[in-house]
C-alpha cells in the first residue's frame, strides 16, 4: 500500500518540478523527501485521494450489507478473505466484520482524508505562497509532518493481519468495548494499532499546526497586516491554533486507552465487568468519551474551517466582488473555533452525564450556530450584486454553501439535547455527519483542487470534465444522504448490521436500497476527478500566472512556482478582495500592485495619481 | 534564486522562528499533561482510597531529590543561555555540563524508584494499586520521556562545544532552554499530585 | 410520485408514540423542523435567486461593496433570539424528560441490565421490594456475576421473591414507570422507539429511565449503542398492558417463582452460554 503512496506521489510531480535552482538535489529529496512546502502539498494531495478511495469502498460494502443483508457483495465477494464472510467463498459479510468496516470507514475518513486534505494539503500549499513567502517557517519540521502519515496509514491497515482484525469499536472507540480483550497483555490488537497510528497522526498534525502558526505569524510579506490575508489563511491559522491546543488532549486520551488494551490497567473500566477477569476496575468509561470529544468536537471546526476560507475565497473571486463582511468573517471564525471548545458535551446528551451539565452543553451548542449564521448570511451577501462566473470552482463552493445549510439545520435538531434523545445514534446523524463533512467539507475540497490545481502544477483542470463531475456528485451525493434523515425519524439506528431484526423497521428496505443504489454510482463519480486530475496533468492547458484573475498573493508567483516561490519582490498594498474597484479598468487589484485608493461609504476607489508607490492607503 | 529577493525577512513578531514555534508547541504540551491531570483528578476523587494508599508507598525523598535536580538543571539551562548570548563558551560548556548531569541524575533516581516499585509489585495492572500506579508510570513515564528527549539535543550541543567554534547558535539552545524549563514545571506539577497531595500518608507503611 | 413526495414529508415516518411526554418531544421536533424548511427556502431562495440574477454579464461589473455593519449586526441578533427561544423550550423538556429530580415518584419500578447481546429485567416480587442487589447496596456489585447479573444477595429475606425476565418485560399502562439501567459488561443503550426513550447504560453506574404509557400493545426494545458484532440483533419486546391484566401477570409470575423456589430449582437462566460467547 505505501509503495502505492509512494509511486504515485512520484508520478504526479515528475517531471513537472522544472523548478530551475535544484537540479542539484537527487530526485529522492526533490520528490519523496523534499522540504519544499508545494511538493509536501502534493504528497498530502496523492495520500488523501488514495485514502478517499479506500474509505469509500469500505462505504460501499457498508451500504451493500445495509440494503441486501445476506446477500453476497457483488463481484468481489468470492475473492475476499474467509475472515471477512459468512462462510468460505459465501461472499456475505459477518457482524464482526461490519463493525470493523465503519470503524475503519469513520476513521480512514476523518483522519486520513479530510484532515490531510484540508489541513495538509491546503495549509501547506496555501499558506507561503498566499502571505508572500518562499516557504514555512520550519521546512524540514514540515516535511516529517507528512511522513508519518504512510507510516500511520500501513498501522491501521495493517491490523488486517492480527487476530481479531481491524478496529471495530467504531471512530469513537467508546470503552468498555474498545478496552475489553480476552487477549493476553502485550499483544497488538487492531484496536492498539488503532490508537498507535492515529498518535502518530495526531503528532503529524501537531507538528503542522505549530509551523502554521510561526509562519502566519512571522513571515508575512512586507505590508502585509493580519487583516490583510485571505480568510483562507485565517482559517487556516485558527485551525492550527485548534489542533495545537486540542489534538494533545486526545493524544493523552489514546495512551490511556492503549495502557488499558496493552497492559489491562483500567482507566477506562469500572469494577465488576462480567467480561473479563484481568482487570480491576475503579476507571469510568464516561471519562474517555470526555476526552475524546473535546478534541474531536473542536475536530469538526478543524475539518470544515479551513474550507469555509476556500470558499470565501473561491465566491469572491467569481463573484468579483469582495467578501461581505471581512472582519466579522475573520471574529465568526474564531468566534467558532472558541466556542468549538466548550461545547463537546451534545455528542453525550444521552451517555448518561449528568443532566445538568446537558443543559449547559446544550446552551452552548446553539450558540455556536449563530457565528455560523453570520457566515452562511455574508456568503449570500457576497453573491449580491456580483457578475457571478460558474466554474467549476465556484460550482462546488457554492455547493460547499448549500449543503453547509442543510447539514448545518440538521445539526441543531441535535443540538436541542430532548430532540436529541430521540435521533440519537440513529441516521439522522449519519445525514448531518454526511452533510457537514462530505457536502460541507469535500465540496470545499474539490473547490479548492479545482481552484488552485494551475498554481499546483502549472496545467489547468479540464473544466468539462470537472463539470461532469461536480453534477454527478451533486446529485448522487443529495439522493445518497437526504433519504438518511428520513431513516433516522423512523428510528433507524445507526452502526446496525441489519435493520430487518427489527418489525418497526421492517418498512425501510425501499428507501435503503435507493441509497445503496445512489451511493455506488456516487463512489463511481469520483473517478471522473481521479481521471480528471490525471489527465490535465498531461493534457491539460498549460496555466497563465493569474487564471482566475484573483487578488491573492500566490497568483503574482510563476505560473508553476519551483522552490523559492516568487520571482519578484512581493509587498502589500491592500486587502485581498478589491473586486470592481471604482476608477479602475480591471475588475481586480491585486495585492501586491501599488496604487493609492480611498475608501467611501464601505466602497473603496482608486485614486488616480497611481504612480507613488510608497504611500498606500488600505481600505477597510 | 529566492536569495536575491526580498521575501524571507526579520521575524514579524521579533521572535525567532524557532522560538515562536517552540512556544506553540509547549502550549500543545500543556495540554497533552492537562489531559492526564483532568484524568487524574477525576479517577482520584472517585478513588480516594485507593490513590491515597498506593501514593503511601511512593518515596517522597527521591522525589524531592529529583526536584532539586530539575530545578537545578534549569538554573544551570539559563546560565549557558545567558553564557552563550555573551559568548562566553567556556561557561556555555561547563553550565550546559552541568544541566546534563541533572537530568542524567534524575533518570538515574527515576530508574532506581522504577525497579524498586517493579521489585516490590507496584505496577500498573496490579490488583489494589491498580489505577493509582497506572497514573504514576505514566504520567512520570511520559515526563522521563520528556527528559530523554530534552537529553539528546544537549548531548549534541555539548559535544558539538568541544569543537574548533564552539556552539555557536544561541538561539538554537533558548529554543532547547523554554523546552527545558517546561519540563522542569510539569515536574513542579506532577510532584505534589503524585507524591504530596494525598493525605493521611503514612497511613501505610513505606521504605 | 407520491413515494418521493412521502420522503420530503419527514414527520410522517415516525413511529407511533405511545408515552406521555413523547409527544412534546414530536412536537419539538416539528417546531425545529419547520423553523429549518423556512430557514432552508429562505437562504435557498435567496442564492438562487442572486445566481439567476447576477449572473454572468460581460457589461455589467461586480459591486465594489465590503459590507454594512447595521446589517451585520441584524443578522447576528435575529438568529441569536429564534436560537434563545429554542433553547429555552428545549431546556423545558430536558429537565422534565431527564432531570432526576425529575424522576415522578415510581409506580412500578424495575431494573434493566443491558449485556452482549440481551437485556435481563428484574422485577421486585411479591413484596413490591428489591432486596439486597447491585442496585440497592453498591458493596453487592462483588456478587455480579453471569449467572448472577444484577448481583443479587440470596440470603436476604426481600430478594427470595425478586424475579427476572431475559429480553421481554411487561408494564402496565398510565403509570410512572421507572427503570434503573446498568450494564454488565460494555455501555449499551437502551432505546424504546414508541416511547421517544433513549438512555446509554454504562458498567458500574445505574441511569435513571422513566416513562408513562398512553396505550397498550406490544413493542420493541432496542439497543442503540455499538456493542459489537451482536449490537444489531439486541433486541427485546414488551407490552404494556391494562391494570389488571398487569397484576395478573404479576401474580402468575409470583406464583412461578415461589413454585420453582420450593423445588429448589435455582432460577432459570441461559445467560451463561451467551456472556460465554463474549469476544
Ligand atoms: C464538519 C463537520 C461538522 C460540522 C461543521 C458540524 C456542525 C454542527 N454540529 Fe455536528 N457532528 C459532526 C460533524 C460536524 N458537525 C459529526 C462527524 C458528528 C457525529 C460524530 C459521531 O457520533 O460519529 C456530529 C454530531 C453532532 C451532534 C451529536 C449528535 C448525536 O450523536 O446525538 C450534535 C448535537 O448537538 C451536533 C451539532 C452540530 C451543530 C449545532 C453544528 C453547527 O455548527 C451548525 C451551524 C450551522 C447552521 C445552523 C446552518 C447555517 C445557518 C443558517 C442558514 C442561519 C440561520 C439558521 C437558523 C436561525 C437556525 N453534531
Ligand atoms: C468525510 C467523511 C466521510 C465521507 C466522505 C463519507 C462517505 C460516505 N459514507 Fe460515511 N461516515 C463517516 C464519514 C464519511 N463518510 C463517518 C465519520 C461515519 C461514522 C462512522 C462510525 O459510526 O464510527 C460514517 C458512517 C457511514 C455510514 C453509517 C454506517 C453505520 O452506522 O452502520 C454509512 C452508511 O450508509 C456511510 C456511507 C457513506 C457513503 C455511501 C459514502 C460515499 O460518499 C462514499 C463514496 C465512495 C468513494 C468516494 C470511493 C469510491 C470507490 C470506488 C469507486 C472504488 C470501488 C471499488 C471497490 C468497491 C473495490 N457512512
Ligand atoms: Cu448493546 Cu448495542
Ligand atoms: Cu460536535
Amino acid at each position: 500500500m505505501s509503495t502505492a503512496v509512494l509511486g504515485s506521489a512520484e508520478a504526479t510531480t515528475h517531471g513537472h518540478g522544472h523548478d530551475d535552482a535544484h537540479h542539484d538535489l537527487p530526485w529522492f529529496r526533490k520528490y519523496l523527501f523534499s522540504t519544499d512546502h508545494k511538493v509536501i502539498a502534493k504528497q498530502f494531495l496523492v495520500s488523501s485521494l488514495f485514502f478517499l478511495f479506500i474509505g469509500g469502498a469500505f462505504a460501499l460494502f457498508i451500504r451493500w450489507q445495509i440494503a441486501y443483508p445476506g446477500k453476497p457483495v457483488p463481484v468481489i465477494g468470492s475473492i475476499m478473505p474467509d475472515t471477512w464472510v459468512t462462510e468460505a467463498g459465501s461472499g456475505v459479510i459477518t457482524p464482526e466484520f461490519y463493525a470493523q468496516l465503519l470503524t475503519m470507514h469513520g476513521t480512514i475518513m476523518i483522519f486520513f482524508v479530510i484532515i490531510p486534505f484540508a489541513v495538509g494539503m491546503f495549509g501547506n500549499f496555501c499558506i507561503p505562497l498566499m502571505i508572500g513567502t518562499d516557504d514555512m517557517a520550519m521546512p524540514r519540521l514540515n516535511m516529517w509532518s507528512f511522513w508519518l502519515v504512510p507510516p500511520a496509514g500501513m498501522i491501521m491497515m495493517s491490523a488486517f493481519f492480527v487476530e481479531g482484525g481491524y478496529a471495530a469499536a467504531g471512530w469513537t472507540s467508546y470503552p468498555p468495548l474498545s478496552a475489553v480483550i480476552q487477549s493476553p497483555t502485550f499483544t497488538l490488537s487492531g484496536q492498539t494499532l488503532w490508537l498507535i497510528s492515529l498518535f502518530l497522526v495526531g503528532f503529524s498534525s501537531i507538528m503542522g499546526a505549530v509551523n502554521y502558526v510561526t509562519t502566519v505569524l512571522n513571515k508575512r510579506a512586507k505590508g502585509m497586516k493580519l487583516f490583510d490575508m485571505p480568510l483562507t489563511v485565517w482559517a487556516l491559522f485558527i485551525t492550527a491554533v485548534i489542533i495545537t491546543l486540542g489534538t494533545p488532549v486526545l493524544a493523552a486520551a489514546f495512551a490511556m486507552l492503549f495502557m488499558d488494551n496493552f497492559l489491562h490497567t483500567s482507566f477506562f473500566l469500572p469494577d465488576h465487568l462480567v467480561t473479563s477477569s484481568k482487570y480491576f476496575g475503579g476507571g469510568q468509561p464516561v471519562l474517555w468519551q470526555h476526552l475524546f470529544w473535546f478534541y474531536s468536537h473542536p475536530a469538526v471546526y478543524i475539518m470544515i474551517l479551513p474550507l469555509m476560507g476556500i470558499a470565501s475565497d473561491v465566491l469572491a473571486t467569481f463573484s468579483r466582488k469582495p467578501i461581505y463582511g471581512y472582519k466579522a468573517m475573520v471574529f465568526a471564525i474564531a468566534g467558532i473555533a472558541f466556542l468549538g471548545f466548550i461545547v463537546w458535551g451534545h455528542h453525550m446528551f444521552q451517555s448518561g452525564m449528568n443532566p445538568l451539565l446537558g443543559t449547559t452543553f446544550m446552551l452552548s451548542t446553539i450558540v455556536i450556530a449563530v457565528p455560523s449564521s453570520i457566515k452562511v448570511f455574508n456568503w449570500l451577501g457576497t453573491l449580491w450584486r456580483g457578475n457571478i462566473k460558474f466554474s467549476t470552482a465556484m460550482l462546488n463552493a457554492l455547493a460547499f454553501v448549500s449543503m453547509f445549510i442543510i447539514g448545518g439545520l440538521s445539526g441543531v435538531f441535535m443540538a436541542s439535547a430532548p430532540v436529541d434523545i430521540y435521533i440519537h445514534d440513529t441516521y439522522f446523524i449519519v445525514a448531518h455527519i454526511h452533510y457537514v463533512l462530505f457536502g460541507g467539507s469535500l465540496f470545499g475540497i474539490f473547490a479548492g483542487i479545482y481552484y488552485w490545481y494551475p498554481k499546483m502544477f502549472g496545467k489547468m483542470l479540464n473544466e468539462s470534465w470537472g463539470r461532469k463531475h461536480f453534477y454527478w456528485t451533486f446529485i448522487t451525493f443529495n439522493l445518497t444522504f437526504f433519504p438518511m434523515h428520513v431513516l433516522g425519524v423512523a428510528g433507524h439506528m445507526r452502526r446496525i448490521y441489519d435493520p430487518n431484526v427489527y418489525d418497526f423497521l421492517k418498512g425501510l428496505g425501499g428507501i435503503n436500497e435507493f441509497i445503496t443504489i445512489a451511493a455506488i454510482a456516487l463512489g463511481f463519480s469520483q473517478l471522473i476527478l481521479v481521471f480528471n486530475v490525471l489527465w490535465s496533468l498531461k493534457w491539460g492547458k498549460k496555466a497563465p500566472r493569474n487564471p482566475w484573475r484573483a487578488n491573492t498573493l500566490e497568483w503574482a508567483a510563476p505560473a508553476h512556482p519551483g522552490h523559492g516561490n516568487f520571482d519578484r519582490d512581493i509587498t502589500v498594498y491592500r486587502g485581498p478582495y478589491e473586486f470592481s474597484v471604482e476608477g479602475r479598468d480591471l475588475d481586480y487589484w491585486p495585492q501586491w500592485e501599488p496604487g493609492k485608493s480611498i475608501s467611501v461609504h464601505h466602497h473603496t476607489v482608486a485614486v488616480s495619481d497611481a504612480s507613488e508607490e510608497s504611500s498606500s492607503v488600505s481600505n477597510h | 534564486m529566492s536569495a536575491a529577493l526580498n521575501l524571507s525577512h526579520e521575524p514579524i513578531t521579533k521572535i525567532a522562528n524557532g522560538k515562536l514555534g517552540m512556544w506553540a508547541f509547549l502550549g500543545s504540551e500543556l495540554m497533552f499533561f492537562s489531559g492526564f491531570f483532568g484524568a487524574f483528578i477525576v479517577l482520584r476523587n472517585s478513588n480516594y482510597e485507593v490513590f491515597a494508599n498506593g501514593s503511601s508507598h511512593l518515596n517522597v525523598w527521591l522525589a524531592l531529590i529529583n526536584t532539586f535536580f530539575l530545578i537545578g538543571s534549569s538554573l544551570t539551562m539559563a546560565l549557558c543561555i545567558h553564557a552563550a548570548e555573551k559568548n562566553d563558551r567556556s561557561k556555555q560548556q561547563l553550565f550546559l555540563g552541568l544541566t546534563l548531569l541533572g537530568a542524567l541524575g534524575f533518570l538515574v533516581i527515576k530508574t532506581i524508584e522504577y525497579s524498586d516499585k517493579w521489585a516490590h509489585g507496584y505496577f500498573p495492572s496490579q490488583e489494589n494499586h491498580t489505577l493509582f500506579y497506572s497514573f504514576y508510570f505514566m504520567m512520570t513515564g511520559f515526563h522521563a520521556l520528556h527528559v530523554i528527549g530534552g537529553i539528546i539535543p544537549m548531548l549534541f550541543m555539548w559535544f558539538r562545544g568541544y569543537s574548533k567554534k564552539g556552539y555557536p547558535y544561541p538561539v538554537k539552545l533558548e529554543v532547547l532552554g523554554l523546552y527545558w524549563h517546561f519540563v522542569d514545571l510539569m515536574w513542579i506539577f506532577i510532584f505534589p499530585a503524585l507524591y504530596l497531595m494525598i493525605p493521611y500518608h503514612g497511613a501505610g507503611g513505606h521504605h | 410520485m407520491s413515494e418521493v413526495l412521502r420522503v420530503l414529508d419527514m414527520l410522517a415516518w415516525f413511529p407511533e408514540n405511545i408515552s406521555t411526554f413523547g409527544g412534546e418531544l414530536d412536537a419539538l421536533f416539528n417546531i425545529i423542523y419547520y423553523i429549518s424548511v423556512a430557514i432552508f427556502f429562505l437562504t435557498f431562495g435567496i442564492l438562487i435567486y442572486f445566481l439567476i440574477k447576477y449572473r454572468f454579464n460581460p457589461n455589467r461589473k461586480g459591486y465594489n461593496y465590503h459590507g454594512n455593519n447595521i446589517v451585520e449586526i441584524t443578522w447576528t441578533i435575529l438568529p441569536t433570539i429564534l436560537f434563545a427561544a429554542i433553547g429555552v423550550y428545549s431546556d423545558d423538556i430536558w429537565e422534565e424528560t431527564k432531570y432526576s429530580s425529575r424522576v415522578p415518584k415510581p409506580d412500578v419500578e424495575i431494573l434493566v441490565l443491558g449485556k452482549t447481546y440481551g437485556w435481563y429485567f428484574l422485577y421486585p416480587g411479591a413484596d413490591g421490594k428489591f432486596g439486597r442487589n447491585a442496585f440497592t447496596d453498591r458493596s453487592a456489585r462483588a456478587l455480579m456475576s453471569a449467572t448472577n447479573p444484577f448481583g443479587i444477595d440470596s440470603s436476604d429475606a426481600a430478594s427470595a421473591d425478586d424475579f427476572t425476565t431475559e429480553n421481554q418485560f411487561r408494564v402496565p399502562v398510565n403509570a410512572n414507570i421507572v427503570m434503573r439501567g446498568s450494564s454488565i459488561d460494555v455501555l449499551h443503550s437502551f432505546f424504546l422507539p414508541n416511547m421517544r426513550v433513549k438512555q446509554d447504560v454504562v458498567p458500574g453506574t445505574w441511569m435513571n429511565i422513566w416513562y408513562n404509557a398512553f396505550k397498550t400493545g406490544k413493542f420493541e426494545l432496542a439497543c442503540a449503542e455499538l456493542c459489537g458484532g451482536g449490537h444489531y440483533a439486541m433486541r427485546a419486546e414488551y407490552q404494556v398492558v391494562s391494570a389488571s391484566d398487569y397484576d395478573a401477570w404479576l401474580d402468575q409470575k409470583n406464583g412461578e417463582v415461589k413454585a420453582a423456589r420450593e423445588a429448589s430449582v435455582p432460577p432459570a437462566d441461559t445467560a451463561a452460554a451467551a456472556v460465554a460467547s463474549l469476544r
